[in-house]
């Protein structure tokens, strides 16, 4: 096991931001902290770190079998990216990513041309080779991301942890260093653990996502695992788009989520309710419809192929029928 | 940078009238009054001018002053960093307390604070028997000066530093630390770079008050010439005297001095914005 959490928690003043924290994180994986704002994934990830450290006597953390809940960040060797970069804007990129290198005392500092040949070795990995002269403030969000990410690595960390690496950068860019981080999980193989609110960022990109939620994991477990099979009405409801139904005469709610939605004609002897088309949403490859279910007047919404939708005819007004595959929540 | 683009919209008597009352307010409170120094020193010839400042009693308070100024100015400029530090980058305790505590020289008249220091270390002071047999003499000489220039200096530092240490956050810090820096290569390689041009800033108010401070160490030194007469109790004395020409000689040094400060501060803040421009 790469990283070890036990029974970890954290109070600020009278908020309690962990409330009890078992996490086992395996070598090489790439794990995605998700939660919305105040879940405590962030101040988790900074006790990974040594940036933060749990209540005293109250939770331990282990990283290569060694528990390092004492030890301050400096002797953790653990790379930290933070959100907003946090580079050194009055340094250069070279100067900047051979930082950890340059602060090691004499003994252990590698050589000049040993520094140097690692940070331009750093610098090819993350592709920004030819720009080593540059100020942090010459460069663009996403080339200050792969700065921090480069200096992190300089220091070969045990575990590389990434603040909502993304959360400063517009969708574009976004989009394009999700895609390139990924790959480069692959090729450097550090266990890395990365915080996000993004649901669609962690599903995309995390071997294991840990669904937080108030300082609790509600759910940990395989992209798919966490959405095809939510162990918590939460975890249901912050991973994509859920429609809550009663049944007729029975008060729990049921859970379906939009595309598991089977629409049928109104007069199709298997549809298991009935429903009218309040909107219709037909721009991109999908449409997406607005339905009011006949006998509870609950609103769903259901997705459906433009193929379909044309074969099928329907326009707003029309009356449908619907198989839904109902998951229990309560 | 689009407000001085933009054509006023007042009218132009409005702008004439505000133009004009500020040109005809600085013009007679500030402009006239320093050149009336220098045409008062040196109205008896440069001969006398040049007596005036070479005298016995002028050097040797202009050597107290710069003294006393090179000993408060590093000793405000490590306590400035020191509590803006812990102010700006930990959360304790009675940190509006301390905050209040780095104002209070501001807010107290610098005679009051003269006149505790000889209360504490006077010879009827709280610590005064003590003092004397030991035979450490602190009010009337150089010692119980440079205590109230400290006291006195002290915000100046520190209240330049804390809102800019506080915008800058501590995620730099954080990232140095996890690199594997110590506290030390982190302070002196991420925080001081980061407050540098604020820290210089904070050092040359400091440097001029501590330089022309007169109420608090008025009151601790004494008057003794040739001994604990700073620059500015000096003018006073030569004042007093009748010996205008003298005095306004003296001023004219301090002048000089503030002249002096006024275009390093100038200098300093137009680095800092081409730097702030430049990120």
């Amino acid at each position: 096991m790469s990283i070890v959490l036990k029974n970890i928690r954290r109070t600020f003043g009278t908020f309690q931001a962990l409330r009890g924290i078992n996490l086992e994180i395996a070598d090489h994986q790439l794990v995605a902290l998700l939660g919305p704002s105040g879940s405590g994934k962030t101040t988790l990830l900074r006790i990974i770190g040594g940036l933060d450290f749990p209540d005293p006597g109250n939770g331990t953390v282990s990283i290569h079998s060694e528990d390092v809940t004492e030890k301050p960040a400096a002797d953790r060797k653990a790379g930290f990216v933070f959100q907003h970069y946090a580079l050194f804007n009055h340094l250069s990129v070279f100067e900047n990513v051979a930082f950890g290198l340059e602060v090691r005392p004499r003994p252990t500092r590698p050589s000049k041309e040993a520094i140097r040949d690692r940070v331009l070795e750093l610098l090819r990995l993350v592709q920004l080779d030819g720009l080593e002269q540059r100020l942090p403030s010459e460069l663009s969000g996403g080339q200050r991301q792969r700065v921090a990410l480069a200096r992190a690595l300089a220091i070969d960390p045990k575990v590389l942890l990434l603040d909502e690496p993304f959360g400063a950068l517009d969708a574009k860019v976004r989009k394009d260093l999700r895609r390139w981080l990924r790959s480069f999980h692959q090729e450097i193989g550090v266990t890395t653990v990365f915080v996000t609110h993004d649901q669609q960022e962690a599903l995309e990109l995390a071997d294991v996502v840990v669904v937080m939620n108030q300082g609790q994991i509600e759910q940990t477990g395989s992209p798919q695992e966490v959405y095809d099979r939510p162990a918590t009405p939460f975890v249901y409801e912050f991973l994509g788009d859920v429609n809550k139904v009663r049944k007729p005469g029975r008060p729990d709610l049921f859970y379906v989520r939009p595309h598991e939605v089977r629409i049928l004609f109104a007069g199709d002897s298997s549809a298991e309710f009935h429903a009218k088309i309040e909107h219709l949403f037909a721009a991109g490859p999908s449409a997406r419809l607005s339905l009011r279910l006949t006998d509870s007047r609950d609103t769903l919404d259901a997705d459906m192929t433009r193929a379909q939708l044309e074969e099928m005819g329907l326009s707003e007004g029309d009356e449908v029928g619907l198989q839904l595959a109902l998951t229990s929540k309560t | 940078m689009s407000a001085t683009a933009r054509p006023s919209q007042d009218s132009l008597w409005t702008r004439l009238l505000l133009i004009g009352g500020t040109v005809g307010f600085l013009t007679l409170f500030l402009f006239v009054p320093l050149a009336l120094v220098f045409t008062e020193a040196l109205r008896k010839g440069l001969q006398v001018y040049a007596e005036a400042i070479t005298e016995e009693n002028a050097l040797s308070a202009i050597k107290l002053t710069l003294t006393v100024t090179a000993i408060s100015v590093p000793l405000n400029a490590v306590f400035g960093v020191a509590a803006a530090w812990a102010i700006a980058k930990f959360s304790f305790k009675g940190k509006s307390l301390l905050l209040a505590l780095i104002d209070l020289p501001f807010a107290v008249s610098p005679v009051v604070s003269g006149l505790v220091y000889v209360l504490l270390f006077g010879a009827r002071g709280l610590f005064g028997p003590w003092l004397d047999e030991h035979n450490i003499q602190i009010i009337f000489a150089v010692p119980g000066m440079v205590l109230a220039t400290v006291f006195v200096t002290f915000p100046f530092v520190a209240r330049e530093l804390i809102p800019l240490m506080q915008s800058q956050g501590n995620d730099e810090e954080y990232a140095a630390l996890s690199l594997g820096a110590s506290g030390w290569q982190t302070f002196r390689k991420v925080t001081l770079p980061n407050i540098k041009w604020a820290l210089f800033y904070g050092i040359i108010l400091c440097n001029a008050r501590a330089m022309g401070e007169f109420g608090a160490v008025s009151v601790v030194s004494g008057h003794i010439r040739g001994e604990t007469n700073t620059l500015p109790l000096h003018v006073e004395v030569l004042y007093n005297e009748y010996n205008s020409a003298a005095a306004f000689a003296c001023a004219s040094i301090l002048s000089l001095l503030g002249l002096l400060t006024l275009a390093l501060k100038t200098f300093i803040e137009w680095r800092a914005g081409l730097r702030r421009r430049h990120s």
